[in-house]
């Protein structure tokens, strides 16, 4: 007896069922025909020896089931069985069949989308060699941590062999390309060190350079996806040109497609040589990125220890001050940047994190509601299982079909469940901030995330399929026709089912009022400035025009748009709202009363004394064209110009702090650096939060006039009375006529940028609305189901009640009380539960507590109208019971 | 004559009554149940459909085979061979039944006096 036979046979008589059969049946014919052959030869009539042959061949039906058996196909023979069974019980109930599905798939369907961004931004790993070796150099001190570097730290982490493979610096920097005759916005970066061997980079084309190879500060590599997008994948690319913010650059290589660089959600197009003399700055740290691949078995926490002594001797070497020692340069820390260094992470961790919980609330939610739908479905077929039970099909049967019906409704839950989520992941890319990077979010369903959606739908079944099925198979045959008795007992489990449902429903909706009322409440947020009318332009004019030049074209460019009649006014400043600009600078306020070295805000040249405030270089009609206001004084206005004795506007915090109530008007300070100069205050202007919404304190902060101070690169800012978007083009085409020089031109508005600055928060509210009003269905379908199954049992009961006498309203109250107790009871737990679970929305929230009792008490109200609605048709369908059939039907 | 009533057979017998009887032969499955009767002249109960699942199980497990062929009256009939295992599967079935047979028949031949 080979096992090679015994799988022919079986597969045989898998893939030719009916061949099989057909073949059975022939053989026994032809037994009943050769035995009424020999029966007739011994002189019986034929018709009588036909029948005798029949008899006794006894139960072709059962010879041939054992037939089958034999062949080891019984079992598939079953469930093809059930499956057609199950399809068939599943068309005759379609609401039931689709709610069921639903369900699941919304469940599903919300945690892979989640789950496929998540595993995009959080999960992947670098693209490159063993990047579970690659690490961040770090400082880190009481105020937290800083991946700051300098050259000089730089430097000395680059001689010690005993901890690095390999090491290199990185600074991520938008260029203006002119290549192949044209010009864009590319993100690119600038590198030092062995940036290619450390991350294990070979070019696909061409070379890159080793480090610190004579000749490499001309050299360029190009990204794959900017060699096929700007110069059509051409192979010769290598040795051709290309200009970065002016600088003619030669194409060394192009590397491999796949690769993004180090940041996951922007692909680095360009990569050129740090020049090391804009890196040496020996008394500051720079945002330059130092990361290291850790020798082969070495643990970061002992490469910390071991690199610990070597910023304490810089630090020593720097006379840096022991305040700032403490805060921030006390020791080494080398987190993992397996996954990329990631901005959008950063940024995005903690709304992942908690669209995770809301995901899985979600789950939890319709698994318990898919639970309750198979339950009281489960209950109301109690007489055709106990009826099955009763002709003797076997308990094991009985269960085994009703776990294929669940797992039939959770196939079609996860394929549809896994399509909707895979498409709205997609979706959710797009919420995510446009800021004109191309999107190189992969975004395809991968391996991880369909064994997720198959771990989550195969829990499901074993939660809600095997359970009921069991219930089922418990049911006690003698019991038949007398259910009655029991129904409160049967109940129990659904009523709880239909409470937590409404508890997490709670739950859900708390957090999406949260979150739609923190952005009521930024909406609402006074910041200082007016949001509507005011359109922003950064003027990048490259470094190939001189300051007299530049500020030739400031004043042009002004004087163009003053003169356009929508516009009421026209202004510049180096540091608009929201434009993410801050120039912090180091000052000396005679007579302060501020104490020294308090509001010091990194990164400051360490060790200088005195206090710093951030200086905003304006123009006239700044505080008109922002609707900031002034409260003292005036503003910068066209009389401060050079020459003119040097004027500055002061924040109210900073007169505050410096002056306390005594009037800061004719006081003087003085902006210390390479070139201090005394200035008179002559107004105080309102405090502006310019970094974020959210900064409710905002620094001391000057104005000064950018023609006695003229700053580098500067917005432009016009108000206007014309449609935002009109006035977008208009500004556009006003700096291309007077500064054709000005190669790339950032027109946004003001209600732009506070929207891009609340994505998180819209993203949030979008996503947590979307997913309550998911819960609210899914409760509302469970209330109804358990409601209308308890009437449909106390059918009987209740006929006989109006049989005799009882009022129709009498009626409805019986039947909605017991919603209304699910409802009320549901509902406090939820609002238990939000009280309890909440806290972790707190960092995203704004002006409001994550435990705020009016929106938990909302939250429980809407859930129990939601309720109290789902209870109705239950109720009416109770009321409008016939007592004459109902107690006839029993 | 007063012919006894045929014996039902023991449990897991059919299939080592089978086996013998198609290893004179190549037989389908009527002939099978005329053979057995045959030889043990008629004293043997069996059910007639009973064979077929049985001679699926055996053909199953790889100890017969099947093929196709044509009856003495001309009809198609599906005809079971003894394979290269069943044929061992036989003899160990064999001396199996006889080692039993022996040892069952010795101890209810027992008398007082043997012991």
């Amino acid at each position: 007896m080979t096992l090679l036979a015994r799988l022919r046979s079986f597969f045989r008589a898998l893939t030719g069922a009916s061949h099989l059969d057909a073949e059975m049946d022939q053989e026994l014919r032809f037994h009943v025909e050769a035995r009424t052959d020999d029966l007739a030869a011994r002189g019986i009539s034929r018709d009588e020896a036909a029948a005798q042959a029949r008899r006794e061949m006894g139960d072709i039906l059962r010879w041939k089931e054992q037939g089958r058996d034999a062949r080891g196909v019984r079992l598939v023979d079953d469930v093809r069985a059930d499956v057609r069974y199950g399809l068939r019980q599943l068309r005759r109930s379609p609401g039931f069949a689709m709610a069921a599905s639903a369900s699941l798939a919304l469940g599903i369907g919300a945690n892979v989308a989640i789950f496929t961004l998540a595993n995009t931004i959080l999960l992947k790993s670098l693209p490159v060699a063993r990047p579970a070796e690659l690490v961040q150099v770090a400082h880190a001190g009481q105020r937290g941590q800083s991946t700051s570097s300098n050259y000089q730290w730089f430097d000395r982490l680059r001689k010690r062999g005993d901890v690095f493979s390999g090491l290199f610096a990185v600074r991520m920097q938008e260029f203006t390309a002119d290549a192949n005759d044209s010009v864009d916005r590319v993100i690119g970066q600038q590198i030092a060190g062995d940036y290619f061997g450390t991350l294990g980079i070979r070019p696909a084309l061409g070379r890159t350079w080793a480090p610190d190879e004579p000749g490499a500060d001309r050299l360029a590599v190009i990204s794959d996806s900017y060699w096929r997008r700007r110069f059509a994948a051409d192979p010769n690319v290598v040795g051709r040109a290309i200009e970065l913010d002016g600088s003619p650059f030669v194409i060394a290589g192009v590397t491999p497609p796949g690769f993004f660089g180090l940041q996951v959600g922007r692909m680095m197009d360009v990569t050129v040589a740090l020049d090391v003399r804009d890196y040496d700055e020996p008394d500051s740290w720079t945002s330059v990125a130092v990361i290291g691949r850790l020798k082969t078995g070495l643990e970061a926490g002992a490469a910390e220890r071991t690199l610990d002594p070597v910023l304490a001797r810089l630090a020593a070497d720097r006379r840096l001050s022991d305040r700032a020692r403490q805060q921030l340069f006390e020791r080494v820390e080398l987190p993992s940047v397996r996954n990329g260094l990631s901005a959008l992470r950063d940024e995005f961790e903690d709304p992942l994190r908690i669209l995770f919980g809301v995901v899985a609330i979600l789950l939890a939610l319709a698994c318990v509601n898919l639970a309750g739908l198979l339950i009281a479905r489960n209950a109301s077929r109690e007489r055709e299982l106990r009826t099955r039970l009763a002709l003797g099909a076997g308990r094991g049967r009985v269960a085994r079909q009703l776990i294929t019906e669940s797992a039939l409704l959770a196939l079609a839950g996860t394929a549809v469940g896994l399509g909707a989520g895979w498409a709205s992941s997609r979706g959710l890319v797009a919420m995510l901030p446009d800021r004109g990077w191309p999107r190189t979010l992969p975004t395809g369903v991968d391996g991880f995330v369909l064994a997720f959606a198959t771990a989550i739908a195969a829990a499901t079944v074993l939660l809600f399929g095997v359970w009921p099925a069991y219930r089922a198979a418990r049911a006690d045959v003698g019991l038949m026709g007398r259910e009655a008795r029991d129904v409160r007992v049967k109940s129990g489990i659904g009523r709880a089912l239909v409470a937590v449902q409404i508890a997490l429903g709670v739950v859900l909706i708390a957090g999406a009022l949260l979150f739609v009322r923190t952005l009521r409440n930024f909406s609402q947020l006074d910041a200082g400035f007016s949001r509507d009318g005011v359109v922003l332009a950064s003027l990048a004019l490259g470094d190939r025009i001189d300051a007299g030049e530049r500020l030739r074209i400031h004043h042009a460019v002004l004087e163009r748009l003053r003169s356009v009649p929508q516009i009421t006014q026209a202004t510049l400043g180096s540091m608009t709202p929201l434009s993410g600009n801050e120039q912090g600078r180091p000052i000396s306020v005679p007579g302060s009363k501020a104490p020294l070295d308090e509001d010091r805000h990194l990164p400051p040249p360490l060790g200088a004394p005195g206090s710093v405030a951030q200086v905003n270089a304006i123009a006239s009609e700044y505080f008109e064209t922002f609707g900031i206001a002034i409260v003292q004084g005036r503003g910068i206005s066209d009389r401060d110009i050079a020459g003119a004795p040097r004027a500055a506007v002061v924040s109210e915090s900073f007169a505050r702090r410096h002056f306390g109530n005594a009037i800061a008007i004719g006081r003087r300070f003085s902006i210390l650096g390479a070139a201090p100069a005394e200035y008179e205050i002559v107004g105080v202007a309102r405090d502006v939060r310019y970094r974020a919404l959210r900064q409710d304190a905002p620094p001391p902060l000057v104005y000064v006039s950018q023609w006695q101070v003229p700053e580098h690169d500067v917005d432009v800012a016009i108000r206007t009375t014309d449609d935002e978007r009109q006035a977008r083009m208009l500004v556009q085409q006003v700096i291309r006529s007077v500064a054709p020089s000005a190669r790339y031109v950032d027109v946004t508005s003001v209600s732009g940028r506070i929207a891009e600055s609340l994505w998180r928060e819209r993203l949030l509210a979008a996503l947590c609305t979307f997913f309550a009003a998911v819960a609210i269905v899914l409760a509302s379908i469970g209330t109804y189901a358990l409601l209308a199954h308890l009437v449909a049992r106390r059918r009987f009961e209740l006929g006989l009640r109006t049989a005799l006498g009882a009022k129709a309203s009498a009626i409805v109250w019986l039947v909605v009380r017991q919603g209304l107790a699910l409802a009320v009871g549901g509902g406090a737990v939820g609002i238990a539960i939000a009280r309890l679970t909440l806290g972790g929305l707190e960092g995203l929230l704004f002006g409001l507590a994550p435990t705020d009792r009016a929106t938990l008490l909302l939250s429980g109200t809407v859930l129990v109208i939601v309720a109290l609605i789902a209870t109705l048709v239950p109720a009416r369908r109770a009321a409008a019971i016939d007592p004459l059939i109902a107690l006839r039907s029993e | 004559v007063p012919v006894s009533e045929p014996t039902p057979l023991l449990q897991g017998t059919l299939d080592l009554l089978i086996l013998k009887a198609v290893s004179l032969g190549p037989l389908h499955g009527y002939g099978v149940l005329l053979r057995l009767q045959q030889i043990s002249e008629g004293r043997l109960q069996i059910q007639q459909g009973s064979l077929y699942p049985a001679l699926y199980r055996l053909e199953h497990q790889g100890l017969i085979q099947a093929e196709w062929g044509e009856s003495d009256n001309r009809r198609r009939a599906k005809f079971y061979r003894l394979t290269a295992a069943g044929r061992r599967q036989l003899q160990r079935e064999v001396t199996y039944w006889n080692d039993l047979s022996d040892a069952v028949r010795l101890v209810l031949g027992a008398a007082t006096e043997d012991l």
